[in-house]
């Protein structure tokens, strides 16, 4: 009987054991093996409506992407010379490159061009487009080409505030906090519009300046009242051809009344 | 005489393909968080599957062809099949999932006896089965027991232990039997897959003095310990085997810091107790009164990968796929990517999952390993009284030698099954961030039932049995996250059968069988979205079954043949699916009644023997089960209960219900070659073998919009699986008292055999100002395995 049980015991042992599973490793991060940036990204200016030629790896703080839907399949990255939007063209870009995150990006072999005055970084277009640059558009692409280098958990730093007289062309691409403008249209909402994608707003600084915010109506906060009053507005400015310069917010939380 | 413990080595025979027990599951889902359940989960302990055969209960009477098909899943719910210990129903009608893992380990303990229906008889029916397990220890001959086996590069390993014996010196009479035993396995054919179990087994019977009127009581209490721990195969898309280039691909593994981890993984342990007392004769136990307590309690965890505010994380994702782009320049990056068998597109990239939580620990994992689980409580008290060992009734097909039966059984029973889902692994995170679906509820079921039936008649004049059982319920819902509550009105369940066999000469037998039943529907599914249960009550009435069956079975001389046809109507039946609508972008249920389905089948068999010690049997077995008139749906709200339509019909008329294979012929031949050596070589066709249609795309929600011809051919077409051959053949040797040793070829012509194929309720909706386009998501297929070897040593000690 003694044997008998320790047979038994010794059978359930070697079951036991052999039926669990190991847990697993904790993988390393991406992180740990992304390249380091060798340029600034107003060297990518250089090579405007063009291609990129050389080896050039460009790195910057994630100042917007496609969380609030107002950024479509595309990042803006700002560093403290320039800012460039990328036209990944992938969906749930935040999760990958969340606001705040470093990410590098290898951009040889890229196109690189202005769009409303702002720096934009993507595949070369088609003969037949008429965007600037064509998103990267292939999972493969983008990650054999961008990365998150690191992040922090804290907040990153918030642009000054200036009025809109004090709007330039420098400014373009990257994150302003326009303080001080107010809407005095018919009551209505950021995003809807009867003709086309892109619901554009006319906001009056105390001076009488102008300055356009543009929502697009797929945005999660296209369906918000303006509110009335004076505002902050918080976004990547933009300044089309002959036009006023225009905001491009990233969530409803880029509005303070 | 001292045993040893001996566990053989592995045998190093690498340099062939060598096959473990393989599991394989269609719990498909494009986003776990909203399920499209599609259930054909099918089990093997010891056998290779994955032949053309589909796991219907109709073709488990194929089982019995070792080679090629072996093992079952029986679903708890049906009228027509009935699992038991003693005279004690195992399957809850509550349970998500079967009990087939408790059942296949219940049949590795040698002191449980099994019986399935009219295991006395020569025939194996057709229409419905059943299954006992007998636990009675007392009259089993006193033995120890231990077998190892293992295939190479430890595909399959497993051992068995077992004892039974009589404790002596004592004044009572006692009896035990300890077992325990286990398996572990991978599968050399598909990757990331694996399967694992253990049991332990204790009872212990204590036989009491004779009485008076010569009878005998028994009391015996029973212990099983059931674990199973498993990770499944996908079915994929026709475009997804082709980038793959192997039709055996498995999405639902990674590389997780170089070892594979599969990203689905289904565990269960649900212990369980049997207490019985039975007063009869010493040895028969068909003659007895017995009171019998059958209790379980445990967990059933299904884990997968869930995600909010993220990439969609199946590698073969629609949207990631070639198909998807519109660019030609891209779709062909990432066709090269899957062809260069870079693992970071082909399989779940664990790493950016881990890297993304990272990103977001502040606000919680954004990806999480979210175990579905079960809580399974149940009890059961039954008394039984009668002569004859058999069913609740009497044998469906009865006993020609035992004239005169019958047994009744009363029974009170308590199932409840706590349904909630919990993160398992954060994936390096500290917390799961909003957005996940998270629910909790319980299911609860209060029964009361008697059974009775009885047979009369002897073999020569024909015996007749007649059976009836009624039940009535009661079911309670609870939302225990939102705390309300829902109950039924009191559901009752009424089987009848009636049976008739006589006998012609010494193997020649005819008998029919008459089934009606009357069930109620499966009030969890229905429950689930409780505020839409009022506005579809009209739907979740009971179902009707009506059914007959009718076979012969004679010899000519040493050739043995038999005919079996049968017929089952089944009328009124609630169907309850829960899809992601991808119009409304909602988590619904569609909610379906009044649907009606015809089945018939017949089974014809020979069998010859061919000198030399051969034998040879062939067996045809055809099969249909088809929609016999529309039906009529509810799109509910998952979520608020809201009706999204109503009214629905649903043309479904003629269409097939099920993929199994509406034609099926098999031929064996079995016999000793030499030297102890048995050969047994066997050969199958199937054909008829139709992807089942979905009740939503055949629905007017669908079919009543704007479509073109090929929309609507794409929704409601059955597309056929082609014909599918098999051929396997097998040697097997006894060695002595201790040593076996199996040599399998199997599935020879079967490279690129398609086992079965199922489509996902989902579509791609794609807008213009002026239409919705809608395209159904791809079909989704499993591939039988290719012609492989497979060695089996066993070793008894």
């Amino acid at each position: 009987m003694i044997f008998r049980r320790l047979h038994i015991a010794t059978l359930i042992v070697v079951v036991v054991v052999s039926a669990i599973g190991c847990g697993y490793r904790e993988p390393a991060s991406r992180a740990e093996g992304q390249p380091r940036p060798n340029a600034p990204i107003d060297a990518l200016a250089e090579y405007a409506t063009g291609r990129v030629v050389d080896n050039l790896i460009v790195g910057g703080v994630v100042r917007a992407n496609d969380r609030g839907g107002n950024f479509y399949q595309s990042i803006v990255v700002e560093d403290a010379t320039g800012a460039v939007e990328v036209q990944v063209g992938l969906y749930d870009l935040d999760s990958r490159f969340p606001v705040g995150a470093e990410v590098v990006v290898d951009a040889e072999g890229l196109a690189v061009g202005y769009y409303d005055g702002v720096l934009q970084l993507g595949r070369e277009p088609y003969d037949y487009s008429l965007s600037v640059v064509e998103p990267l558009g292939s999972p493969v692409e983008v990650d054999r080409r961008m990365g998150v280098a690191t992040w922090s958990e804290q907040e990153p730093p918030q642009p000054a505030n200036v009025v809109v007289a004090e709007l330039t062309d420098d400014m373009c691409g990257r994150l302003v906090r326009v303080v001080g403008v107010e809407y005095l249209g018919e009551p209505t909402d950021w995003g809807s519009t009867d003709w086309g994608t892109i619901a554009c707003r006319e906001f009056l600084s105390a001076e009488g300046d102008t300055l356009v915010v543009a929502t697009s109506r797929y945005a999660d906060f296209a369906t918000e009242h303006i509110p009335e009053g004076k505002l902050n507005l918080c976004g990547v400015l933009y300044h089309p051809h002959g036009g006023h310069y225009t905001l491009k917010m990233r969530t409803v939380a880029d509005v303070e009344e | 005489m001292k045993r040893i413990v001996l566990f053989v080595i592995l045998l190093g025979v690498s340099q062939w393909t060598l096959c473990g027990q393989q599991m394989s599951d269609s719990y498909y889902a494009e986003n776990p968080q909203y399920d499209t359940e599609v259930d054909l989960d099918t089990e093997v302990d010891t056998l290779l599957f994955y032949t053309p055969f589909i796991n219907q209960p109709r073709f488990e009477r194929l089982a019995r062809y070792s080679l090629i098909y072996a093992g079952y899943k029986p679903r708890s719910g049906s009228s027509v099949e009935d699992v038991r210990i003693g005279n004690v129903p195992i399957a809850s009608p509550l349970g998500r999932y079967g009990d087939y893992v408790l059942q296949t380990l219940l049949r590795r303990v040698p002191s449980v006896r099994t019986y399935t229906y009219s295991t006395s008889q020569p025939h194996e029916s057709l229409y419905g089965r059943g299954e006992r397990f007998d636990v009675g220890i007392s009259s089993l001959s006193h033995q120890s027991r231990a077998r190892g086996y293992l295939s190479g590069r430890g595909y399959r390993l497993g051992a068995d232990y077992h004892t039974v014996g009589k404790c002596e010196n004592t004044w009572d009479e006692w009896h035990y039997s300890l077992a325990a035993g286990g398996r572990v396995g991978r599968d050399a054919n598909v990757v990331g897959t694996y399967s694992n179990n253990a049991y332990l087994w204790a009872a212990v019977e204590k036989v009491l003095p004779e009485d008076g009127w010569g009878y005998v009581g028994h009391l015996m209490a029973a212990v099983m310990l059931p674990y199973s721990e498993r990770a499944p195969r996908s079915w994929n898309s026709a475009e997804v085997f082709d980038l793959a280039g192997d039709n055996l691909y498995n999405s639902y593994w990674g590389y997780q810091s170089g070892h594979i981890r599969p990203s689905r993984v289904k565990s269960e342990c649900v212990p369980l107790l049997y207490l019985s007392w039975r007063l009869g004769d010493r040895y028969d136990l068909g003659d007895d009164v017995a009171v019998e307590l059958l209790a379980r309690a445990g967990s059933r965890t299904n884990a997968m990968l869930d995600w909010t505010e993220a990439p969609n994380p199946q590698p073969d994702h629609y949207t990631k796929l070639p198909s998807y782009y519109d660019d030609p320049m891209v779709a062909d990056q990432v066709a090269q990517a899957w062809r260069r068998g870079e693992d970071r597109y082909r399989q779940v990239d664990w790493t950016m999952l881990y890297d993304i939580n990272r990103l977001w620990a502040h606000e919680g994992a954004r990806y999480a390993l979210v175990g579905e689980m079960e809580d399974v409580r149940s009890v059961v008290l039954n008394f039984s009284t009668g002569k004859g060992r058999n069913l609740w009734s009497t044998d469906r097909l009865p006993d020609p030698e035992e004239p005169s039966r019958g047994r009744l059984n009363l029974y009170v029973a308590y199932d409840s099954s706590r349904n909630h889902n919990e993160p398992t692994d954060l994936l390096g995170a500290e917390s799961l961030a909003d957005g996940f679906r998270l629910y909790n509820y319980r299911v609860s079921r209060l029964a009361a039932g008697g059974e009775i039936g009885a047979t009369f008649g002897d073999g020569e004049s024909g015996t007749i049995g007649l059976g009836a059982k009624v039940e009535l319920q009661r079911l309670v819902y609870e939302n225990l996250a939102e705390d309300s509550r829902l109950s039924s009105d009191g559901a009752v369940n009424i089987d009848t059968k009636a049976t008739w066999q006589r006998s012609y000469g010494w193997n020649n037998t005819v008998g029919a069988v008459a089934h009606y039943s009357f069930g109620s529907p499966f009030w969890q599914s229905l429950f689930v979205a409780p505020e839409g249960m009022t506005t579809t009550n009209g739907y979740a009435r009971g179902h009707h079954t009506l059914g007959a069956e009718a076979w012969s079975r004679w010899s000519v001389g040493r050739v043995g043949m038999s005919v079996s046809l049968y017929a089952d109507y089944q009328s009124g039946q609630s169907v309850v699916s829960n899809f992601w609508n991808d119009i409304d972008k909602l988590y619904c249920s569609f909610v379906t009644g009044g649907v009606d389905v015809l089945s018939l089948g017949a089974e014809m068999s020979v069998g010859v023997p061919l000198g030399g010690g051969f034998e040879a049997e062939a067996i045809v077995v055809l099969g249909t089960s088809r929609y016999t008139s529309p039906a009529v749906a509810d799109i509910v709200c998952h979520d608020t209960g809201r009706v999204v339509a109503t009214e629905l019909g649903c043309h479904v008329e003629g269409l097939r219900t099920s993929s199994s294979p509406e034609v099926a012929v098999v031929g064996r031949v079995e016999g000793e070659l030499w030297n102890g050596w048995t050969l047994s070589v066997e050969g199958a066709l199937c054909a008829g073998s139709y992807v089942a249609p979905s009740l939503y795309f055949c629905s007017d929600y669908l079919l009543g919009r704007n479509l073109s011809p090929e929309e609507l051919s794409l929704l409601i077409e059955q597309e056929d699986l082609g014909v599918a051959p098999n051929l396997s053949l097998q040697l097997m040797r006894q060695m002595g008292e201790q040593w076996s040793l199996s040599v399998a070829l199997r599935n020879l012509i079967g490279a690129n055999t398609l086992y079965g194929g199922y489509r996902p309720m989902r579509l791609v909706v794609q807008s213009d100002k002026a239409n919705d386009y809608i395209t159904p998501h791809a079909t989704r297929y499993q591939y039988c395995y290719p012609p492989h070897l497979m060695i089996t040593v066993g070793y008894d000690f």
